[in-house]
């Protein structure tokens, strides 16, 4: 076969980027990167968590978090972006059209919260997990139980970092 | 009294509610695994109980959202629907007379108690987590809904008592039925009350003739009614009696009295006698054991107390009566041992004699209960004969005929040692 047969020049250009989409896809030993597909895994699995070493080697790495921002930014059902209000106000509540997050201190327990979330087309996609954060920063992931109507509700313990981010104004949170 | 424990059956056993409390309305109802931040799944399930208009708690409470923990977990299912309902109404009032509470059942939205499945494995779960601990429970009580197939009467000496209704339910652990339902057939109501006010005009004018008519007879005859003066009422109507026009006036006032005569089977009488293996043992009251009074006992064992609740779902009823006892059977001696009044409680009243001579062989007790829309004061020598004459007698008949005359229903209970 002739070196310059166009057939044999693209076979070898398919090998060629499986093999490069193979080597963006695994973990690099000791060299502080994350898969490609462990970050789209975190972002689209809800039941899919980051581990230990894989949080921190996310925390160090922006570009690693820049990936994360746009997979969680890409296809959301929800977009509930930053506030203008004062940095040392403590949200209780976030609305859009689309929907309202809801954060209630328990009555029966002043050391639990109940958080809401209540969608305003009754028709919508219900999502399945939350996402709350910074650019730059943490982001915070929270599996949601399953709507009743165009309603879901979970009671966290009021120390949970999700509250913490949803309740920061400079916060960005989707609904996926 | 400390607030009942109420638990859930389930087949896996009993499930105890650990509290109820109120939440902000903004948030829905969770059920929660013993105290922590863990809302259960069925929690949407409770939510729709509590909140109005398809939920039966606010319509009873006016709050619409609560948190209610549990000590296992319920993962589907409605059956925890009846003990829920009832530890919010407990929650609502003093604390019944039955301290441990097992229930199932689904409740629907008239408050009926409908048929859950597998009750035969859930009371079969019950006994065996009750296995271990005391075989008897004289303060509990087992609430399952009324079905076709026949059910135990006890489950480790705890009554098994089948209900058609919330009201029933409550009645029998002591705790008055709620008074805050809101009609489900409210549309239905107002077109009544719509078709019945064009009449009005006729409906008064017809009521002021018959108050012409009756003139200071019914007012006087209404006024001791209304201050329970049973006994002065009635030498009034007889005095009345005397002449035609009279005659007639009390015929008419029984008549009306009579609608408020309450139906046979709105009073429940429920019985206990707690027993000893001698005279001893009926010092440590933690020992001894209960059974259902019946109406005779054969044992040997020495009978130390005796309870008898009279209660009804029917609010607007007063329940009266006396217990007497007789040491050595029913009227004999003329004058009986002892005469107990009885306490008044929210649904009814309670009897309870400790005997300080225990009962032998041919001792008797019987319980007369008078139930009517007015409570009785006063003298009433009625009883002489319906706590000393057999139910068949003249006597006895003569004696209720006087109170169901005005609008009383007597009814009576025989027990004697064997």
């Amino acid at each position: 076969m002739p070196a310059d047969d166009p057939i044999r020049n693209l076979a070898l250009a398919a090998i060629d980027a499986e093999r490069q989409i193979d080597a963006m896809m695994q973990p690099v030993a000791g060299s502080g990167l994350l898969a490609f597909s462990t970050l789209f895994r975190y972002a689209n699995d809800p039941g899919f968590e980051l581990s230990d070493d894989a949080a921190r080697c996310l925390a160090k790495n922006p570009a690693a978090m820049a990936d994360l921002e746009r997979l969680i930014a890409q296809s959301a059902l929800v977009h509930l972006p930053t506030l203008a209000a004062a940095a040392s106000e403590t949200l209780t509540r976030r609305e859009t059209a689309e929907a309202i997050i809801l954060m209630t201190p328990s009555r029966a327990d002043p050391g639990q919260v109940y958080l809401s979330i209540d969608l305003m087309d009754a028709e919508a996609k219900r999502p399945t997990h939350l996402f709350a954060g910074s650019s730059g920063v943490d982001w915070h992931k929270l599996v949601l139980p399953p709507f009743a109507g165009p309603r879901t509700q979970v009671l966290l313990e009021a120390g949970h970092p999700i509250l913490a981010a949803l309740g920061d104004p400079r916060s960005v949170v989707y609904l996926r | 009294m400390s607030a009942p424990l109420i638990h859930i059956l389930t087949t896996d056993g009993p499930v105890a509610i650990q509290r109820i409390s109120e939440e902000d309305p903004a948030v829905s109802s969770v059920i929660c695994l013993d105290g922590r931040a863990q809302a259960l799944p069925i929690s949407p399930a409770y939510d729709a109980f509590v909140r109005s208009p398809v939920g039966v708690i606010e319509r009873m409470t006016g709050h619409g959202a609560y948190r209610m923990d549990v000590a296992r977990r319920i993962d589907d299912g409605r059956s925890w629907q009846l003990a829920a309902f009832i530890a919010h109404a407990a929650a609502l009032q003093s604390a019944p007379t039955i301290r441990h509470i097992y229930a199932s059942g689904e409740v629907d939205s008239t408050l009926g108690v409908r048929p859950v499945g597998h009750i035969d494995t859930k009371l079969k779960a019950l006994s065996d987590a009750l296995s271990g601990q005391e075989g008897d429970a004289p303060d509990a009580i087992i609430l399952v809904p009324s079905q076709d197939t026949p059910l135990p009467e006890y489950i480790n000496g705890i009554a098994v008592r089948a209900v058609q209704t919330t009201d029933e339910a409550l009645v029998l652990i002591g705790l008055a039925a709620p008074d805050r339902h809101i009609p489900a057939d409210k549309p239905a109501r107002d077109a009544y009350l719509k078709k019945i006010t064009w009449r009005m005009p006729l409906i008064l004018t017809v009521i002021a003739a018959i108050v012409f008519w009756f003139g200071s007879d019914l007012a006087r005859w209404s006024a001791l009614m209304a201050q329970g003066r049973i006994l002065a009422l009635e030498k009034d109507m007889a005095a009345a009696d005397e002449t035609a026009i009279g005659q007639m006036r009390v015929a008419v006032y029984q008549k009306w009295r009579s609608f408020s005569k309450p139906e046979a089977g709105t009073i429940d009488i429920v019985g206990s006698l707690f027993i000893a293996d001698d005279a001893a043992g009926c010092a440590a009251a933690g020992s001894l054991q209960k059974r259902p009074l019946g109406t005779g006992f054969t044992g040997t064992e020495a009978i130390c107390k005796v309870e008898v609740r009279a209660v009804t779902a029917d609010t607007r009823l007063q329940i009266i009566g006396r217990l007497g006892y007789w040491p050595t059977g029913l009227g004999v001696g003329g004058k009986a041992g002892r005469v107990m009044r009885g306490s008044k409680e929210a649904t009814g009243r309670t009897w309870t004699l400790e005997f300080e001579n225990l009962p032998a062989q041919g001792a008797a007790l019987r319980l007369v209960v008078i139930a009517g829309t007015n409570d009785v004061r006063g003298s009433q020598p009625w009883y002489q004969d319906l706590l000393a004459t057999p139910e068949d007698s003249t006597a006895f008949k003569a004696a209720a005929a006087r109170l169901e005359h005005l609008g009383y229903r007597v009814i009576a209970r025989d027990w004697r040692r064997d």
